[in-house]
């Protein structure tokens, strides 16, 4: 048998279209598999000549899947280019709405889009391998999962005012208060949220303990970790420094975000249009880490609130402390970090200071650039504005989650690729464990507009001529 | 009289993403609604039996709120991987699973509904093709001809 290549390569609505592309030896084993993701470029130059206080309503319009992210982080750019550091009441309501953001995304992720690929299995047939197999499998768990996200929504809601783009965040501040009713509102759920949460942390963890096999040799691999951090290198979603640890769990860095270009760089390979994100110090690939939920979970050292931090003890204590690189536990990373949004929405309630009315910082001291950073629901994101004198944005770079796992989700496939393929027969259910390995990572790919209809996964298997010998397609 | 829903998706700072945007803006204009922001409010009532919701994307969510109704026509653009410019089919609850998350389509929406209820509205897409999507509010010469003609469809199957 001739070296063959396979491509998996779904269909998106523009320019960006992922695929993946396994190579094979003669003897149908993988030689090597690559994730490929044409990244969008196009926002830096809409957004040059616009007014810095327009930024946190224009960046959020780039992506309808986590505007918000995109509207807080361009919002704390805005505080350091004007030199407007936000009152602690639109702080703490900034992250209100940031923990509305995680709940949600992190909650449609687990129960909607990756849960049943745990609860109904890998090899279960794709008609039923899906949320409604799962309501079929246990109606109450699905609609559990719709209450969690939809909590997550309220939150947003209620904090911005409206459901989708709010008008929120601005440079210095935000322009809504809370009320009294919204925040006894969303108290009187959060008991209900935790039960929920901790009823899917349940079933990963059972999940866990009957398929540690498959956990184990499923994309498990080195890298660095990183995520944001309080001074006491806890959990931190909305403020804090970034923390970037090595694969053995010690601090390589520890900085502002304004100093990421001194410890980020960014690599290019010719197979790919998305670069990689790398640790200078240590050059490409040796440098390359991990954001999200297990990166992030790898880069900490506790966790500030008592539910998540238990959960967080048990979670580390299955290596010891050392870092966790199962790729299939990002999902258990992403249960433990709803718990902490949850608690962290009771404390920022409780926080007497959550009703204030001091909620803009007008004072501007110019300082004509500035870079915010966000834990997005995916990874750490930034946001790097330089201004002139007349307020107007004449450069801008962004850094998404997304961005900075490429290498990882690349990774990912490869060792998916190379465990379950041993012959010439390529099976179904590589496809669903291709499909796994990226859905793990939760990428963003749209970045502004989404796919219409079907988003079929297409596997060709070619010769080294090029020649499609074989097709496999999932309709999705 | 039967209750009935559009449901817009796309986003309207993307040139032809926007059409279903642009349509349901039409459609609001039609009821005497000049100035609506379709991103106030969950769902927007146009005239008694016809409701509107618009957002960037199907989310999950909205499978109770679409069970509620007895017709529902969603609205989209497509980059040409159907056939027709202006395509405008039944849809039936099958779910359809992707890698990549947050990536919903009206049938799912529909299986949904249907799993978390037991009804779902009788459901068509109606998907104009795109030609361009820049960053940009306007749709593209080509697109505008085809939604002013998917505007008369939606208009005498579902306004009059």
């Amino acid at each position: 048998m001739v070296a063959q290549k396979i491509t998996i390569e779904p269909v998106t609505r523009i320019e960006g279209h992922a695929k993946v592309t396994i190579h094979l030896k003669e003897n149908g084993e993988v030689e090597h598999a690559y994730f490929h993701v044409n990244e969008f470029r196009g926002f830096e130059k809409f957004c040059e000549g616009r007014m810095i206080f327009e930024m946190p309503s224009i960046t959020p319009r780039i992506c309808g899947i986590c505007p918000v992210s995109h509207h807080l982080a361009s919002a704390k750019a805005g505080d350091i280019v004007m030199g407007c550091p936000p009152p602690r009441t639109a702080s703490l309501l900034r992250e209100l709405m940031h923990m509305g953001q995680i709940i949600q995304s992190h909650g449609m992720h687990f129960f909607e889009l990756a849960g049943p690929d745990l609860i109904l299995g890998f090899d279960a047939d794709p008609a039923v391998r899906n949320v409604v197999g799962l309501i079929q499998a246990d109606a109450n768990l699905a609609l559990k999962a719709v209450a969690l996200r939809k909590f997550g929504q309220e939150i947003i809601r209620m904090v911005g005012g409206r459901r989708i783009h709010p008008t929120f965040a601005l440079p210095g501040g935000v322009n809504k208060s809370l009320t009294t009713a919204d925040r006894d509102a969303m108290l009187s759920e959060i008991d209900e949220m935790i039960a929920i949460t901790q009823t899917g942390l349940k079933i990963f963890k059972d999940w866990a303990a009957a398929n540690q096999e498959d956990i184990n040799k499923f994309a498990v691999f080195s890298s660095g970790y990183m995520g944001l951090v309080t001074p006491e290198n806890s959990l931190e979603l909305y403020q804090g420094d970034i923390r970037l640890v090595g694969s053995d769990g010690k601090q390589l860095e520890k900085y502002d975000s304004n100093d990421y270009l001194d410890v980020i760089a960014e690599h290019v390979e010719d197979w790919s249009y998305l670069k990689f994100p790398y640790y200078k110090k240590m050059g490409y690939p040796a440098g390359v880490y991990r954001v999200g939920p297990l990166g992030r979970l790898n880069a900490v050292d506790q966790i500030d609130t008592p539910l998540a931090n238990q959960e967080f003890k048990e979670y580390r204590e299955m290596n010891a402390w050392k870092p966790i690189e199962n790729t299939l536990h990002f999902h258990y990373a992403r249960l433990i970090e709803i718990l902490f949004a949850v608690e962290r929405v009771r404390v920022l309630l409780d926080d007497p200071d959550i009703l204030g009315k001091d909620i803009l910082n007008t004072r501007h001291h110019f300082k004509g650039e500035g870079v915010g950073v966000i834990e997005a629901p995916r990874g750490t994101l930034l946001h790097h504005y330089i201004v002139n004198e007349n307020g107007q944005v004449e450069k801008v770079n962004l850094i998404v989650s997304t961005g900075h796992n490429n290498w990882a989700m690349s990774e990912a496939v490869d060792s998916v690729a190379k465990t379950y393929i041993k012959g010439p027969e390529i099976k179904e259910g590589l496809l669903n464990r291709v499909e796994a390995a990226i859905r793990a990572h939760d990428p963003c790919l749209s970045c502004s507009t989404h796919a219409i209809g079907q988003m079929p996964l297409v596997l060709d298997i070619k010769d080294t001529s090029g020649n499609i010998v074989k097709t496999l397609r999932r309709d999705a | 009289m039967k209750r009935k829903i559009l449901i817009g998706y796309g986003n309207p700072d993307r040139g032809d993403d926007g059409v279903a945007w642009h349509l349901l803006m039409k459609v609001l204009a039609t009821f005497g609604f000049t100035q609506e922001d379709l991103f106030r409010d969950e769902i927007i009532s146009a005239n008694e039996g016809l409701d509107l919701w618009f957002n960037f994307q199907l989310l999950p969510e909205i499978a109770e709120l679409i069970a509620e109704y007895d017709i529902a026509l969603f609205i989209d653009a497509h980059t040409g991987e159907i056939k027709e410019e202006i395509s405008y089919n039944p849809i039936v609850p099958v779910f359809q699973n992707s890698p990549f998350t947050h990536h919903f389509t009206p049938a799912s929406c529909l299986a949904l509904a249907e799993s978390i209820t037991g009804h779902y509205p009788q459901a068509w897409l109606l998907s104009v093709r795109g030609y361009s999507f820049e960053f940009a509010r306007e749709l593209s010469t080509r697109t505008l001809r085809l939604a002013e003609k998917a505007f008369e469809k939606i208009r005498t199957d579902f306004l009059e």
